[in-house]
């Protein structure tokens, strides 16, 4: 090596770091907060009926439990107006562009929502069957609405979102006759696609299948709390 | 397009460890990103070449590893096998019942500079 030369090294830094390390440990932080309550993180494509499918639940659950939502949508807060409706406290999150929501935006909402005594959290993310099944929020499990008008073939084509839910609920089957959808053959996909899903059949609309579904989520409340007391 | 945002973080998480190794210059990252990883390398490869100018991994270039799948079936205990996504199926018992090992990772392996 020449003196005076600028002496240059190479170097490698393993680093073997998740690139989600910093949101799946503010995650696990939310987790902590949310040791208490039940949390559902509703996921689907935009116009599936999420919001429709909150509000018919937040009515018929709102007697039994205490309930809040944290409603996410990359502007406006239409959807929170249409909650604040039903009596339960909801606060919104606007992403501003983003296409989903993340860890850190949930613990913003957290610190703006009194959860005291609250026995189930629902998390309406931003309408995207792709991007928020990468981001852990905290919840104790995904939902994922998928509805008749979208068509029989979308498990397979986005499955991750598919394969991270605990409940799959298809929704608009009011509509089934006159969409000429094939509910056995999209129940079949989902079992392929997605076998550790319980799947409901609903109709936001009209109330239909309601009763499995609600009736589920009581079960998941109860065993979150019997979690809570052991 | 969440890529953006996870290409972000992979750039704050290399800006900062460089500092700390007190590196000047990043040259290269080799980034692992699970076939169902839910993120699409060439939105990341678009998202890092976008981000990099004026930072301090300009001219960093990046190599993504893609992680194949690695299932185990829990019914008839095969490991280590592979099966095409969407629909995983055990090549053995065609069960469902299917552990996926590796294939949903994303992580930066390791950079280099000087």
């Amino acid at each position: 090596m020449c003196e005076g030369h600028d002496h240059k090294e190479q170097k490698r830094v393993n680093l073997a770091t998740s690139v989600l390390a910093a949101n799946d440990s503010l995650a696990q932080e939310n987790r902590d907060i949310f040791k208490d309550m039940l949390v559902v993180n509703l996921v689907s494509s935009p116009g599936s009926g999420k919001t429709s499918i909150l509000e018919r639940s937040l009515l018929e659950l709102r007697d039994e439990f205490s309930l809040a939502v944290i409603e996410g949508d990359v502007f406006t807060d239409r959807d929170a107006q249409r909650i604040k409706k039903t009596g339960v406290s909801v606060i919104q999150i606007n992403t501003g562009g983003a296409c989903h929501l993340d860890a850190k935006m949930i613990r913003k909402g957290v610190d703006q929502l009194d959860l005291d005594g609250v026995d189930l959290l629902f998390i309406e993310n931003v309408g995207n069957l792709v991007c928020p099944a990468g981001f852990d929020l905290g919840e104790d499990f995904k939902v994922t609405v998928l509805s008749t008008t979208e068509g029989d073939d979308k498990p397979a084509k986005y499955p991750a979102m598919f394969k991270k839910s605990a409940a799959v609920l298809v929704n608009k089957v009011d509509l089934k006759e006159a969409l000429e959808i094939d509910l056995k053959a999209l129940d079949a996909e989902l079992f392929e696609v997605s076998p550790q899903a319980t799947v409901f059949h609903v109709s936001a609309k009209t109330g239909e299948g309601f009763a499995g579904w609600l009736d589920w989520l009581k079960a998941e409340i109860k065993k979150k709390q019997a979690i809570k007391l052991g | 397009m969440h890529e953006l945002a996870l290409t972000e973080e992979i750039c704050e998480i290399i800006a900062k460890s460089a500092q700390q190794e007190g590196l000047r210059r990043v040259e290269r990252v080799s980034l692992v990103v699970g076939e169902l990883s839910t993120a699409l390398p060439e939105a990341i490869e678009f998202s890092f070449y976008a981000i990099i100018p004026n930072t301090s991994l300009e001219g960093a270039r990046l190599d993504i590893t893609v992680e194949p799948l690695s299932l185990d079936c829990r019914e008839c205990g095969l490991t280590g096998f592979y099966c095409p996504p969407p629909k995983l199926v055990c090549p053995s018992c065609q069960s469902r019942e299917i552990d996926i090992k590796a294939g949903q990772h994303l992580y930066i392996d390791f950079y280099e500079g000087e």
